[in-house]
């Protein structure tokens, strides 16, 4: 998952991305297919990946679910960007931002600003923490101690300076410049997918069976703490705020056309089916052959380490390394925008500072998969207010655009109708333990709703054509 | 030089899945797999650069 959407901050396609902030990517920049099947590939096998399977096991994933349910969340996944992300961005060819402003207000995007930067650097704290377990093995054993799945407080100062040591080198990275990282993060993709592989491949020989589903199968009497359903709607709307929030407005709308989007089965089939199981099974081999409770889990770090050595270590850190440093000097654009008399240094360390004392909590990557489920209900349902913007709005007498036609700074109907079904959907996780990945598509279908009746109120009798 | 760096590469890949897969089947002795592993990292990074074009 895990994953951010690079978008305008990244890939090659970001950097061009920037020359065309507040206008239409011209013909002239547009990119083929190969371009977006490299870059979801890449950014979808992440150091996440090595939690999220194991996390599974502990929640009592059965196997029908991980490998029928993944199936199936990951293909809607996919759709999702085909039908809906990449239609819109080839239609539109603007960011996400500017799309916003013309519907919200300039306003209304400082307060998204605002969640989404925060979300990130929460989402890199986690990254910092699965590539702070790779430290541990370097050192004789009960040096660090290594956090479990229960451990929600820093484990001992070690640990905090493996962290801060971590963390401090991705943010000074991401205070150069993105670049040189991203280029690495480009070259180890295929890399890492192997070594998710080579993991499973080991820890088979280790169990001495090839029998996936069997080992998949939790033991019975097993407390099932996810269900299918769980899984399919986890992986569907674990990248939510890219595809359902239009994130990756900002990606494919270099793109040729909206075919493009299937490209993103790159990452979801690779990273998040292939690779999740892969991670599942470390866990499984020490459940079956250690003795770990699964309900406690083992470190990233220990495990890979055990199954393929050194280069697996290197691979925990470069997974979280890759996506961790731009996602921070995202979260330090995102705190700059809503700062602007700040400087994009003081913004990158403030969010860098920010990932360094998440990272050091390990509550967040423990909790990894209410995590994204939350991240994803709350910037899900921008999108929808996109979808109504872009497909409906003319069909229904509602003004497109609206801030822009209108000239407004803060459209209070865009944030009613958003705040509005988010709340609900926190106050159900909190209070009755809804689980956070049901929540982004109601929430964003009840968001896209709610902005059209208010909408309606808004509108003149007879709305415009497009802005 | 590319063809050189693709070859390293391809071969690089292949030393990352391959020996695991002979671990698997019980041909390989698990240091020796480890160990082959590691040099594969080391020569993928040196030649992934020289082979994979960034756009």
């Amino acid at each position: 998952m895990t994953d951010v959407a690079f978008s305008d901050t990244d890939t090659s396609s970001s950097r061009a991305a920037s020359e065309y902030e507040r206008e239409r990517v011209p013909d002239s920049a547009l990119k083929g297919p190969s371009a977006f099947w490299g870059m979801y590939a890449g950014e979808h096998t992440a150091g996440t990946e090595f939690m999220i399977g194991p996390l599974f096991v502990a929640w009592g994933a059965d196997a029908a679910s991980l490998i029928v349910g993944l199936l199936l969340g990951n293909l809607l996944a996919v759709l999702t960007w085909r039908y809906l992300t990449a239609t819109i961005a080839c239609s539109e060819r603007i960011t996400l931002y500017y799309k916003m402003e013309r519907i919200a207000g300039r306003g209304l995007v400082t307060l998204y600003n605002l969640a989404n930067g925060l979300l990130f650097c929460f989402l890199a704290g986690s990254m910092i923490t699965v590539s702070a377990t790779a430290v541990g093995p370097l050192f004789p054993p009960g040096t660090i101690e290594m956090p479990t799945f229960e451990s929600t407080l820093p484990t001992g100062i070690a640990w905090i300076l493996s962290c801060v040591v971590i963390g401090a080198a991705m943010t000074l990275v991401a205070l150069k410049g993105y670049g040189v990282v991203a280029q690495v993060g480009h070259y180890a993709a295929p890399w890492m997918f192997l070594v998710f592989v080579a993991c499973a491949l080991v820890t088979l020989g280790k169990l001495g069976t090839t029998d996936v589903w069997q080992l998949l199968t939790p033991p019975a009497g097993t407390e099932q703490k996810i269900s299918f359903l769980g899984i399919v709607c986890f992986s569907w709307f674990c990248n939510a705020a890219m595809h359902l929030g239009m994130a990756d407005l900002s990606v494919l709308r270099f793109a040729r056309n909206p075919s493009a989007g299937w490209a993103s089965a790159a990452g979801m089939f690779l990273g998040h089916y292939v690779a999740w199981i892969c991670a599942a099974l470390l866990l499984i081999y020490w459940v079956r052959v250690h003795g770990v409770d699964p309900a406690v889990g083992k470190d990233p770090g220990t495990m890979v380490n055990d199954a393929v050595g050194w280069a697996g270590l290197l691979c925990v850190i470069i997974a979280g390394w890759t996506t961790a440093n731009p996602t921070i000097y995202r979260a330090g654009l995102a705190f700059q925008g809503m700062l602007p008399g700040i400087s994009r240094a003081a913004a990158t360390l403030l969010a860098g500072g920010i990932c360094i004392a998440a990272g050091i909590f390990p509550a967040f990557a423990m909790n990894l998969l209410s995590f994204v489920g939350l991240y994803g209900t709350v910037l899900a349902p921008i999108g929808a207010i996109i979808v109504v913007d872009h497909f409906l709005a003319d069909r229904i007498g509602i003004v497109r655009e609206p801030a822009a036609a209108r000239g407004l700074g803060f459209n209070l109907d865009v944030l009613i109708a958003w705040l509005v079904p988010v709340g609900i959907g926190l106050w159900l996780h909190r209070a009755y333990g809804v689980f956070a990945s049901y929540l982004p598509l109601p929430c964003a279908i009840a968001c896209g709703l709610l902005y059209i009746l208010l909408a309606k109120r808004s509108s003149p009798a007879r709305a415009p054509g497009h802005a | 030089m590319r063809a050189v760096a693709r070859f390293v590469g391809l071969a690089a890949l292949a030393a990352t899945i391959v020996p695991p897969a002979l671990f698997m089947t019980g041909r390989m002795p698990e240091a020796s797999m480890k160990a082959m592993m590691l040099v594969a990292a080391v020569a993928w990074f040196a030649a992934a650069p020289f082979w994979m074009k960034v756009e």
